[in-house]
């Protein structure tokens, strides 16, 4: 599976939000229900990549193409680990 | 400092939208004791209010959660944070991770079926927090320690950071909780 793929389906599974209404131009406060929900997605990447987002990161991160952009530039190693992830 | 609760009849983020200003208007206006007061945003986002006729900032701080709007608004301290959250479910992924060990204990103390309703209240006060300080989730709720609340002093821990607050936290009817912190300005966090 393509680890753009993974990537929405994490998002669409955590927010509990149809995976087609995942786009990348979507703001994750929008598709989010509440900050807990938020909190959610955020530990989910930090397990599915298997390390900590730093405060650099999060401030950079606002829509779902962010999170894209930001699992794409991860090291080939963490990338690998997140596309193993089952859905 | 003034806090303004509304309620919003359209479960949509414009209406709730509409519905956190209206009652942001309203906390600003008992605080500056004047009709004439805007709402305005930092670069970061975190909302202010300021009086027409003069050029004082009033701090400010917005949540909503649907069906209610909240503000809190105080002429006298700058760093306020407001937090209204529906009382939910946590996953097993989040449940605990939010919580310092102490926090967890604290939980522990109350029956399995109370949990979540305790978990809600924990994590606004920390919400609440993490809005008051401008860096919203960038800071890991389990870094702040509300330990000191919960033992029945007027003080929170962030960052291992004790600082005096004044907090306010409240069932709104029998689906959410409100929490409103309003801390002394302080120094450089260090952020991690």
């Amino acid at each position: 599976m393509e680890l753009t793929d993974v990537v929405i389906g994490i998002v669409s599974k955590t927010l509990d939000v149809p995976r087609a209404e995942v786009t990348a131009e979507k703001k994750l406060v929008d598709l989010a229900k509440d900050s807990i929900a938020l909190f959610e997605l955020l530990v989910a990447f930090e397990q599915m990549t298997g390390r900590r987002v730093t405060y650099d990161e999060i401030a950079r991160v606002e829509t779902v193409g962010d999170i894209l952009s930001y699992i794409h530039s991860l090291p080939a190693a963490d990338t690998t680990a997140a596309a193993r992830v089952p859905q | 400092m003034i806090l303004s609760l509304t309620t919003c009849t359209e479960d949509s983020r414009e209406a709730l939208r509409i519905a956190g200003r209206r009652a942001a208007r309203r906390a600003l206006q008992h605080a500056a004791a004047s009709p004439l007061v805007e709402i305005k945003r930092e670069t970061t986002g975190k909302p202010y209010g300021v009086r027409r006729d003069c050029a004082r900032p009033i701090a400010l701080s917005i949540s909503h959660a649907y069906p209610y709007a909240l503000a809190f608004a105080s002429t006298k301290s700058r760093l306020l944070g407001v937090d209204v959250e529906r009382i939910r479910s946590f996953s097993p992924r989040i449940e605990n991770v939010f919580l310092t060990p102490s926090e967890l204990n604290w939980i522990k103390a109350h029956s399995l079926e109370s949990r979540d309703i305790w978990r809600t209240l924990l994590w606004s006060m920390k919400e609440a927090v993490i809005k008051a300080i401008g860096t919203g989730l960038r800071t890991h709720p389990a870094r702040v320690d509300l330990t000191p609340i919960l033992s029945g002093s007027s003080a929170i821990c962030i960052h291992g950071y004790r600082l005096p607050a004044t907090v306010y936290a409240a069932r709104v009817g029998s689906t959410h909780w409100m929490a409103a912190i309003a801390l002394p300005p302080f120094g450089r966090y260090t952020l991690s």
